[in-house]
């Protein structure tokens, strides 16, 4: 297997006035080829942070303070802005969040999408639009429907429209953060099942970023959990899901209702997720852990194996050393 | 097992209510005499809240879920139908006779941070209800504002009264939501979406609270969501609504697990299950939820509907009683 994407220590701080916001701080990660990563976390977690840092929107006040972003084993790091700005969109797309109510009301969606791809490939209006055409195709809206414009489209098919203009160019990777957060339920099963096709057709790798757990189990492979800017927990899915360990998961886990389950009683997290200015010390859960002891306060703990292909920063599983 | 649901008299009867929006017409529409449009938003909805019951109201956006919530409880006008609480009309009620059932039947909004005054501590918005309907005199405002908020487990509460809004994290606010609702001692209370806005992890605070409040002091709920899942863990029983109308309404465990109503059936398939081994979302009709202003005829889910034949294209199926206590508006299920 290769990595498609490969994440090494990443930091990304945003500068407040005389302080940094810790949004992203030391994360690492890799996709494979044709797999989906899921990014679990509250707001404020910094998931979509992560997503900004690799595609390099950051704004103004952003800056990466470290890390390495390897794309199918190229270290984008090296790259100016002018060069990454050849491969964004080509070999990295994202769909951001909201990005369905994002196009423009005056132009068609067509011409949209179009657009993305006169950007960064020297073909004919021609070609380009039949491209377009094959995109509404492969994301199940009608091609006949290429010249309507946005107030023409339901939330539904603004949303798959978002994902062809993200697949223009055939990325090797596409970011989609929170693609259904806005959707109805039915709708947001029938973009989950296009978004496992395309998995499946194009042999895409994804990172989904969400807040909704039950999302990311069901089209993801692995997930990494986000907790005030790190990652807490990382691996496999079926492993994470049955075995969760660390106190946030388990938490996120049992803080909503299975509706296949038996009723029982949910258990919440106490507290709210902490300020990224100034973030709580040692492990950064620690305030709100039912577990934590004395160490949590002061240590910060690290990302360590618990079983094969499932690591926990967490001191509960670390017997010191 | 079939449990019995009627344990008692209905503490809310809502009988064929109706609420249209009108469209807004053009100028030259009105000049060329145009017929003016309505959105049904409810469109003759009959309903029976008993007395202690959590009574989930689930739907897509643009279902009418709120709008019914909301014109339960007179916020917005009704177009037609009765409300009967204790045996009044609360729509037939004005001025001083209605203010009085007002305090009886409250409401916690969807976003906590729109629903609370900036500009008010804590103290303020939760004792505003109590100055104006007078239920207390000035000097025991602190004491019942302190209580509403041990209820709703912000505590100790001398440390919650003196702040503002901002001070507080969305789950917070919410509490302040209900405390504000609660210390009128409600009989009734307008749960619309309470929890969608909030992170996951402080929802289930919110959703204990509120199961607790319903212990402690009886209070009867219409608990709005767009989530079934979350519809069944808080409900005695859910009512599904699509466009408008009540499309089935049963026990809450029955419904998730014996959905009858292709609606129903359609909307539990799609809920993601958090279990990568479960079966996939899957999606059993097509589209989206249609424009309310110009419904399907017949019934209005006819053409979404897998099982749809020619008598649902004409005929409006009714609300009936299928096994004892759930109902379902449906031409399979009606054999007459």
């Amino acid at each position: 297997m290769s990595e498609v994407l490969k994440v090494e220590g990443l930091k990304m701080y945003y500068r407040m006035g005389q302080t940094y916001v810790k949004a992203v701080d030391d994360i690492s990660f890799e996709v494979q080829k044709g797999k989906c990563l899921g990014l679990a976390g509250e707001s404020g977690s910094g998931k979509t942070s992560i997503a900004t840092t690799i595609m390099r929107i950051l704004p103004k006040n952003g800056q990466i303070i470290s890390g390495n972003i390897y794309l199918d084993g190229q270290d984008v790091m090296k790259l100016s802005d002018e060069e990454f700005r050849k491969i964004r969109w080509v070999k990295v797309a994202m769909v951001p969040q909201a990005s369905m109510n994002a196009f423009d009301p005056v132009f068609t969606i067509g011409d949209q999408i179009m657009e993305a791809i006169l950007t960064h490939k020297s073909v004919t209006k021609d070609e380009a639009m039949s491209r377009v055409k094959e995109l509404f195709q492969l994301v199940g809206i009608d091609p006949s429907r290429i010249n309507n414009y946005p107030h023409e489209f339901s939330g539904g098919m603004k949303q798959r429209a978002a994902i062809a203009m993200a697949l223009a160019n055939n990325p090797d990777i596409i970011i989609l953060d929170e693609p259904t957060t806005a959707l109805d339920v039915i709708v947001q099963a029938q973009v989950l099942s296009l978004l496992r096709n395309l998995k499946q057709k194009l042999n895409i790798s994804m990172i989904l970023i969400t807040h909704d757990l039950s999302i990311i189990a069901d089209i993801c492979d692995s997930v990494a959990v986000i907790y005030a800017g790190k990652i807490v927990e990382y691996g496999d899915i079926y492993k994470i899901y049955k075995n969760p360990r660390h106190p946030y998961t388990q938490g996120l886990l049992g803080a909503f209702p299975n509706i296949k389950a038996k009723k029982q009683k949910l258990i919440g997290i106490q507290g709210a997720p902490p300020n990224l200015a100034n973030p709580p010390s040692g492990c950064r859960f620690h305030p709100r852990c039912p577990y934590a002891f004395d160490r949590c306060k002061v240590e910060e703990p690290k990302l360590k194996e618990v079983e094969p292909g499932h690591v926990v920063a967490c001191h509960l599983y670390d017997k010191g050393d | 097992m079939i449990k019995v649901i009627k344990m008692s008299e209905p503490l809310i009867k809502a009988v064929n209510i109706k609420k249209y929006f009108p469209v807004r017409m053009s100028f030259t529409g009105s000049l060329k005499g145009e017929k003016q449009k309505w959105v049904k938003a409810v469109d003759d909805i009959s309903i029976d809240i008993y007395p202690k019951e959590i009574l989930g109201l689930a739907g897509e956006s643009g279902s009418g879920k709120t709008t019914f919530g909301r014109t339960l409880i007179r916020l917005i006008e009704p177009t037609a139908g009765s409300m009967i609480y204790k045996g009044v009309d609360i729509f037939k009620l004005k001025g001083s006779e209605l203010k009085n059932y007002r305090r009886k039947l409250q409401i916690i909004f969807q976003d906590p941070y729109d629903a609370i005054n900036p500009r008010l501590t804590i103290r303020d918005v939760v004792a505003e209800g109590l100055l104006v309907n007078k239920l207390v005199s000035k000097d025991k405002v602190d004491e019942a504002v302190a209580g509403a908020l041990e209820d709703v487990k912000l505590t100790p509460p001398e440390e919650f009264i003196n702040r503002y809004p901002h001070e507080l994290s969305g789950g917070q606010r919410q509490r302040v939501a209900i405390a504000r609702a609660l210390v009128l001692r409600p009989d009734f209370i307008v749960a619309d979406e309470p929890v969608s806005m909030l992170d996951v992890s402080i929802r289930a605070e919110v959703l204990n609270v509120m199961l607790d409040l319903k212990e402690k002091y009886g209070i009867t709920f219409l608990f709005i969501t767009h989530d079934l899942a979350l519809a069944k863990h808080m409900s005695d029983r859910i009512a599904v609504m699509y466009l408008g109308k009540v499309v089935e309404l049963s026990d809450s465990e029955k419904l998730i697990d014996n959905p009858l109503h292709p609606y129903t059936q359609a909307l539990i398939a799609a809920i993601p299950i958090p279990d990568p081994s479960a079966h996939k979302a899957e999606v059993k009709i097509k589209g989206e939820i249609p424009s309310p202003v110009n419904p399907p005829s017949g019934c209005r889910f006819h053409p979404r509907c897998p099982y749809a034949f020619d008598r649902c294209k004409v005929e409006e199926p009714k609300l009936k009683e299928v096994e004892p206590g759930h109902f379902v508006a449906c031409h399979l299920y009606d054999k007459s």
